[in-house]
């Protein structure tokens, strides 16, 4: 039994003898190849830390640009100097071909111009009845949550090159459908856009 | 069209009448959305680094 006991000892003393030589070769190749400027493993923890400060800006950047405008090609608002922020309000736009309601095409124009089957007297009817469901919608929803109250505000992105008299045909059937604030979207001669 | 001589115009006005912020802009019917919009950059602030506000408040007159 003890001669047993001896010859385990011997084998865990072999083993360990074994074990650090093979450690300390182990260690010199690392070091040589440390030295040699090859990375030995990719550290997670660093990545992930960043990744994670990146996901947080980016969730906050998204949250900060609060309104889409809808940019089409037939559009091109007019560059102006104000520093005003827009709002998300009912957005009607005013193409030289078209007027839309948010991105519902609503009026065809002819020449830049209302054509006279859609006019009673100033208001344009297709138009009346589009803001008129949206300021439901807006309606229904300030009665229901006080804190979106209906504001009585439009947006309004125009083509530069539309003319005042139809603008102001715009505003007046916006007028009769309880939208009497008017912003204007233009762009802002650093890039951004504002009313 | 000379818009810093209008500007020039309004901060006059605006040290005649400090309290006043309305101001009716008035156009022909063909005039392009981008002409009102550069009068309206005229009359609701002065010109510069050093933006104050003039007439803020415009109504669009109706013919």
């Amino acid at each position: 039994m003890a001669s047993s006991g001896d010859s385990a000892v011997r084998f865990s003393e072999e083993d360990r003898e074994r074990m650090m030589f093979r450690r300390a070769l182990s260690r010199k190749k690392r070091r040589e190849r440390e030295a040699a400027g090859e990375i030995r493993e990719l550290n997670i923890v660093a990545m992930m830390d960043m990744m994670t400060i990146i996901l947080v800006f980016l969730l906050k950047s998204y949250s900060a640009s609060s309104v889409s405008v809808t940019a089409s090609e037939e559009v091109r608002p007019p560059v102006s100097t104000t520093r005003s922020t827009p709002k998300d309000t009912v957005a009607v736009t005013i193409t030289p071909k078209s007027i839309l309601v948010g991105d519902k095409k609503v009026v065809e124009l002819q020449n830049s111009a209302i054509p006279r089957s859609v006019l009673d007297g100033r208001r344009v009817i297709p138009l009346d009845q589009a803001l008129r469901k949206e300021v439901d919608k807006l309606k229904y929803i300030a009665a229901r949550n006080p804190s979106a109250p209906f504001n009585h505000e439009l947006s309004v992105i125009g083509d530069r090159k539309i003319p005042y008299d139809l603008l102001l045909t715009v505003l007046y059937t916006a007028g009769q459908d309880e939208l009497e604030n008017y912003r204007f979207v233009v762009i802002q001669k650093e890039g951004e856009q504002g009313p | 069209m000379d818009f810093a001589a209008l500007n020039a115009k309004m901060i006059e006005v605006k040290a005649a009448f400090p309290s006043e912020t309305k101001v009716i802009i008035g156009a022909e019917g063909n005039i392009p959305y981008e002409s009102l919009i550069q009068t309206m950059d005229a009359i609701r602030e002065t010109f510069g680094k050093e933006r104050k506000l003039l007439f803020s408040d415009v109504t669009l007159a109706a013919m």
